[in-house]
């Protein structure tokens, strides 16, 4: 590698191609704008000026068929819980789950209630937590990090092999 | 004046607090068209259900909006296992009725007898069991998921 790199003229970068993926995948994190409940209020303020997740790439999309990402905000009841698979099913692949918040995790508040469902992990499949009621806007960007780690880390050519 | 008209009404005065009136079911529909046209209680603020362990009750709160008094009715309905609790409807009356009596339904199983369409409001259509009942028992799971932790 380093003998190819110097007989590259200086603008040439050289890297793995699962690598150059990944960064770009990571880099335009779309996530659905979707929120159930009080949540949403700190979703919409990560979203906004202030923490600017749009200097990570990420910004919210209005259709399931155009976003990488979900981030479930807020109390999910079993009715809502079959509409959230329904519109999980409908994101294209490969896709992204973040719960946010005590409610998501693991029905947090109101886990007693006859109709709230204890986590959304019992209907999706959960790649970061993120605790907190409701987390703030820091907490909610560590948990979105945390995830373009995992993005990076992951080998997309070779998965289907 | 209400218990002059009607002599089956009977009134409750706790030393705190508003008080209400005790209907029988079977006269409620009688009180609340009297109340509206005659004493112009022309608002249904809140029809409720509440489950007091020995038997039911369906509470009705009357706002007169010209002369701005309030007004509680109260119907009480003995539990018995074998049969549906159930009080004639109100949604004849006031038309705001018709959505609270639906809750008050899904969520106690009490039967509004003369409702237009009594089914669940908010809970699936497939819901099992009255959550708000006191002998209420969760079912272990709903649609496929579970209901536990």
């Amino acid at each position: 590698m380093i003998t190819l790199h110097n007989q590259l003229p200086e603008f040439v970068l050289t890297t793995k191609v699962d690598d150059l993926l990944n960064w770009c995948r990571k880099s335009s994190v779309w996530y659905m704008l979707f929120a159930t409940a009080c949540c949403g209020i700190e979703l919409m303020q990560t979203g906004g000026p202030r923490c600017d997740w749009d200097r990570f790439g990420a910004v919210p999309r209005a259709t399931p068929r155009q976003s990488d990402l979900m981030i479930i905000a807020g109390t999910i009841t079993y009715k809502m819980a079959i509409r959230t698979r329904r519109l999980y099913d409908q994101m294209p692949d490969p896709k992204y789950v973040i719960a946010m918040g005590s409610c998501a995790n693991c029905g947090g508040l109101f886990q007693h209630s006859y109709s709230v469902l204890k986590g959304i992990d019992k209907v999706l499949p959960v790649d970061v937590y993120v605790p907190g009621c409701p987390p703030r806007p820091e907490a909610l960007t560590d948990g979105l990090i945390k995830l373009q780690e995992k993005m990076q880390s992951e080998k997309f050519l070779r998965k289907n092999a | 004046m209400l218990k002059e008209h009607f002599i089956f009404i009977e009134e409750t005065k706790p030393e705190k607090g508003d008080g209400w009136f005790t209907v029988p079911a079977d006269k409620i529909q009688e009180v609340c068209r009297y109340l509206k046209s005659e004493l112009k209680f022309n608002v249904l603020s809140c029809l409720t259900g509440t489950d007091k362990g020995e038997f039911f009750e369906v509470v009705y709160h009357l706002f007169a909006s010209e002369k701005k008094e309030a007004l509680v009715l109260k119907v009480k309905i003995t539990r018995d296992v074998s049969e549906v609790p159930s009080v004639p409807t109100v949604s004849d009356v006031w038309a705001a009725a018709n959505w609270m009596e639906r809750e008050t339904f899904e969520l106690l199983g009490i039967e509004f007898k003369g409702h237009p369409e009594l089914k669940n409001l908010l809970l699936p259509e497939d819901w099992v069991g009255q959550p708000l009942r006191k002998d209420y028992k969760e079912q272990p799971e709903y649609a496929g998921m579970t209901t536990t932790r």
